[in-house]
């Protein structure tokens, strides 16, 4: 989604403004004139500024204030992108109950039908990999991945 | 997937049979030990509780995984030690911020929340100054700090209200002066600090001895005293703060072993027999000694006794520095 | 030192150690391949293994662990555009540009080799004059720190294609993203909202993935741009030698930077390897190639990020003062040895010291055939259209998010920077700044604000030394140049 300058740099401007005032709050290190809000203030103020001049460059420019890229208009792709997304958020608030195995084979055939993997093949594929992973990784590298819902069965 | 179905197990296991408690301690270790560390990989207390979790793991016959959870100060890692279930299979190595992070507002948290197992290690700050500099003595670099104005020179060695800091501060303290005599430099942790000092950005700095070994041994640095009420045994030419300048001072950081508060007695009883075989093992002695750090085993009241006295004199100096939240 | 050397090579070329060394070298391949997964894990999931080998042995097994994570990163990277570490995201563009052309084995082929040439240099370097290079690290304090770093971030930002005003917003963006959490001066919390995970700060490692993979992937799905031929990637070596031959000029002098700023403990091949990349721009008759699959700026910015990976070492083993993750736990793993970091044991122990760094060589020597051998069985994944990779793309992206810390937030955090990275690209906010400004923030940060307590808030201070005052300058003359050329254009604009 392509915004126009002038609305870009005036959200720059509100957000370093934002980031000033609330850095402006934190308290300094005892006896000195700096401390935690000195750097934050110093990037707040930059932010402002920068954003004051791309929203005044912005201004000399015709264009729409927001156009979506052309593909967004497919509703077939877009909800290819959102079952992505979308999907991934579930699973990350989801993760230590339902599990990466079941949860990142739910995943993986969502994106696939989503985008148009009709073939039942890509869900045995999406089992298969996100049980390789899996595997892999909690046997042999001892990361501590949640097995969730399937914790008997692995 | 074992490792997880174990744990599920047990759990399952201790809800049944949580009646009968000695059982329990006769269970132990049930699973893996899982030994969290405060502190980033590579640094002190992470290469003392690896060889501390390596050698209990054949003790004891189950793996003994080291987790690193840094962050907020050690508040994260300590944190997560006192959160852990009270079961025994969650240990961790907690330091001395312990004492310092709940006076400096970062936390509720202090050592109320642990079941003590065994303090191993405590090393006394030192001050260093660049071998090139002017001050030959501790009383040379007494007299110049009480001729200069406040803020005029620059220290370093930890961060704000770090263990280094302290004890700078409880030095200029003891000595008659204020603590903002010296300005403090944050560092993350002594190393960077100590770099600094040689590199001429700061005119002193606090460490342990064992930190400066390297530095020393190259000829950049030197320790003027070390604020221990003895002399070290490492470093036997150096003298303690208080035979140097008769003004009486010590304060060192310290690493203990620990588990969750309302750990079953009977299962702390054995995880700190097990332990304690551990810090008599010659491997794990050769090592503490090879990196010169100073080696005790003070188990169960008596670690929790040093507990609440350092935590009650770090309270003291940071309220004098100006640091402590209340 | 010729003796040493002597008394080293029964010490490397055993059984033994070929085997560990060939061992590590595939677990490290794999890990580094692997998008997500990195280097750092895979040299701590070793060290409890190390406390059972000898020295050299141990020593060995990390640096050809780490050496190889980090070249293998570089696959993932080309492939599917996924960073394996935030020196790489310097020539990510051009690896990028070059696999649409059809030339990624070409791609992937430059890079093992500038690689191998930039870290054998490295070692060399630190064979022949270790002790004595260490004491430049010493002139370097926050002043210096601070400058470097300033140099670093003006590289990243005069480097975009697009708009240097768009560049400078992207890296305050990503500084300020390095601010969430406990600062490090004084531990206060910033921007946290209250939140627990946050105190910790924003883990970089699913920053890194998320704002480079999810653009990328959303893009795949949502763009479905015809797809492109891809070439051979096995065709790596072809035409090679005379590339080589022709950039020897950006080979030495990425290999020179990448060591030089490796051996400084504050700085390391991040900064490394985006200076040398700018360098190379600079100098370049064809700087517009830059960014676009430029196969000079992809060699010295390679030969530099593992030459100082070597020089990292050099702190390390005369002073004990690690320059990054890696080297904390190779210091670690050395005092456990008895082989305590320090002048000395240059002289007590100069031949295992030798080995240790013969086994440096090796492990970057090694790198060119196993790399062959990684990037012939990864890039198989090129034979799948780009739509159907993206759910096991995305898979990778969570595995490798949570694994940083065994925490779910870190998926919050990748998706969350990675949608902001696809509306950052499309409008003409380039990302690579905002990276280099999340691993960097505090980096300059501690560095300012220790510099301001120690000049008691002049900024005179920032000047007063030598190398801190050189470093200025070069920072000014960085900035100068576009700051005039945009005030004359604007001049120019009004007459009209």
């Amino acid at each position: 989604m392509k915004f126009h300058d002038t609305a870009i740099g005036a959200a720059l401007v509100v957000f370093g403004i934002w980031v000033t005032i609330t850095a402006w709050g934190f308290p300094k290190l005892t006896g000195q004139p700096v401390g935690p809000g000195t750097f934050p203030i110093l990037l707040g103020g930059l932010c402002t500024v920068g954003g004051a001049i791309i929203a005044l460059q912005g201004l000399r420019t015709r264009a729409p204030i927001a156009v979506l890229h052309e593909g967004w208009r497919h509703p077939g792709r877009a909800l290819a992108a959102l079952v992505a997304i979308g999907g991934a958020c579930v699973l990350a608030v989801t993760f230590e109950t339902v599990g990466f195995p079941l949860g990142g084979s739910l995943l993986m055939v969502a994106i696939y039908l989503a985008a148009g993997y009709r073939n039942p093949g890509w869900i045995v594929f999406s089992i298969g990999f996100v049980t390789t992973v899996h595997i892999l990784l909690t046997r042999f590298l001892h990361v501590p991945f949640p097995s969730g819902l399937l914790k008997g069965f692995l | 997937m074992k490792m997880t179905r174990q744990h599920f197990l047990a759990g399952l296991a201790a809800l049944m049979t949580s009646v009968a408690l000695p059982a329990a301690a006769a269970d132990w270790p049930d699973g893996p030990v899982t030994m969290i560390v405060p502190w980033g990989a590579g640094g002190g207390t992470d290469a003392t509780a690896r060889m501390i979790g390596s050698i209990l793991e054949e003790q004891i016959g189950v793996p003994v995984p080291v987790q690193n959870r840094t962050g907020g100060s050690g508040v994260i890692g300590h944190a997560g030690i006192a959160d852990a279930a009270p079961d025994g299979q969650t240990i961790g190595v907690a330091t001395l911020e312990i004492g310092t992070m709940h006076h400096l507002g970062l936390t509720e948290l202090d050592y109320t929340g642990y079941t003590p197992l065994g303090l191993y290690n405590a090393d006394p700050a030192a001050i260093f100054v660049q071998d090139k500099s002017d001050y030959a003595t501790i009383s040379d670099l007494l007299t110049a700090l009480n001729a200069a104005s406040d803020g005029e020179m620059k220290g370093s060695g930890s961060a704000q209200g770090g263990v280094n800091h302290l004890a700078l501060a409880g030095m200029l303290m003891a000595a008659g002066m204020p603590a903002s005599r010296v300005t403090w430099v944050p560092s993350e942790g002594a190393a960077p600090g100590l770099q600094d000092l040689a590199a001429g950005g700061v005119a002193v700095a606090t460490a342990s001895l064992p930190e400066a070994a390297a530095l020393m041994e190259a000829g950049l640095i030197r320790p003027l005293a070390v604020f221990s009420n003895d002399r070290l045994d490492i470093a036997p030419d150096v003298p303690t703060f208080t035979e140097a300048t008769g003004h009486e001072f010590a304060l060192g950081s310290w690493r203990g072993l620990v588990a969750p508060a309302g750990l079953d007695p009977a299962v702390a009883d054995k995880i700190t027999a097990a332990l304690g075989a551990v810090v008599s093992d010659p491997r794990y002695t050769e090592f503490m000694a090879q990196r010169g750090y100073a080696m005790q085993w003070t188990t169960g009241a008596d670690f929790e006794a040093f507990m609440t006295a350092s935590d009650d004199r770090l309270g003291e100096t940071l309220k004098a520095v100006g640091l402590a939240s209340e | 030192m010729f003796e040493n050397l002597m008394a080293a090579l029964p010490l490397v070329f055993t059984w033994h150690m070929a085997l560990i060394m060939l061992a590590c070298a595939t677990f490290g391949l794999f890990v580094g391949a692997v998008p997500g997964l990195s280097a750092t894990m895979a040299t701590a999931m070793l060290v409890p293994i190390t406390f059972f080998m000898d020295p050299v042995p141990a020593i060995a097994a990390i640096v050809t662990t780490a050496a190889m994570a980090i070249f293998a990163s570089d696959i993932p990277a080309a492939l599917v555009r996924i960073p394996g570490t935030a020196a790489s995201a310097a020539y990510i563009n051009d690896l990028d540009a070059m696999t649409r052309q059809g030339k990624v084995g070409r791609a992937l082929g430059i890079s093992v080799t500038a690689s191998a040439i930039g870290g054998i240099f490295g070692s060399l370097v630190l064979m022949v004059a270790a002790p004595q290079l260490a004491i430049v690290s010493l002139n370097f304090t926050s002043f210096e720190y601070f400058w470097l770093a300033l140099l670093g971030l003006s590289a990243a930002v005069m480097l975009g294609s697009g708009s240097i005003l768009k560049s400078l917003m992207a890296l305050l963006f990503g500084l300020m993203i390095a601010s969430i959490g406990m600062d490090t001066t004084a531990g206060f919390p910033r921007f946290t909202f209250g939140s627990t995970t946050l105190l910790g700060g924003v883990a970089f490692v699913p920053a890194l993935i998320g704002m480079f993979a999810i653009p990328e992937l959303i893009r795949t799905l949502v763009n479905r741009d015809p797809v492109v031929p891809v070439g051979n990637p096995l065709r790596m070596f072809a035409g090679l030698g005379g590339l080589l031959w022709r950039s020897k000029t950006n080979l030495a002098r990425g290999s020179t930077i990448g060591t030089i700023i490796g051996i400084l403990p504050g700085a390391g091949s991040d900064i490394g390897s985006w200076i040398s990349y700018a360098v190379s721009k600079r100098f370049s008759r064809t700087p517009e190639k830059y960014g676009k699959g430029s196969e000079t700026g992809l060699v010295e910015a390679c030969a530099a990020n593992n030459s100082a990976l070597s020089g990292a070492y050099v702190p390390a083993m005369v002073f004990g003062i690690p320059g990054d993750s890696i080297t904390a736990i190779v210091i670690g793993v050395l005092y456990v040895k008895g082989l305590n970091p320090g002048p000395m044991v240059f002289l007590t122990s100069g031949d295992q010291i030798m080995a240790i760094f013969l086994t440096f060589l090796i492990a970057n020597i090694m790198i060119v055939p196993l790399g062959l051998l990684a990037v012939a069985l990864a890039s198989q994944v090129l034979r799948v259209p780009k739509l159907a990779l993206a759910a096991p793309i995305l898979c990778f992206c969570i595995v490798g998010a949570y694994s940083i810390d065994s925490a779910a937030s870190g998926v919050v955090i990748m998706l969350v920077l990675g949608l902001f990275a696809y509306l950052m690209e499309e409008n003409g906010f380039p990302v690579a700044p905002a990276i280099l400004g999340i691993v960097m923030g505090l980096l300059v940060e501690r560095n300012f604000v220790t510099s301001l307590i120690k000049a008691d808030s002049s900024l005179l201070g920032f000047f007063e030394r030598p190398i801190a005052a050189g470093l200025a300058v070069l920072v000014l003359i960085v900035w100068i140049t576009p700051v005039m050329l945009w005030l004359r254009g604007r001049r120019t604009e009004v007459r009209t």
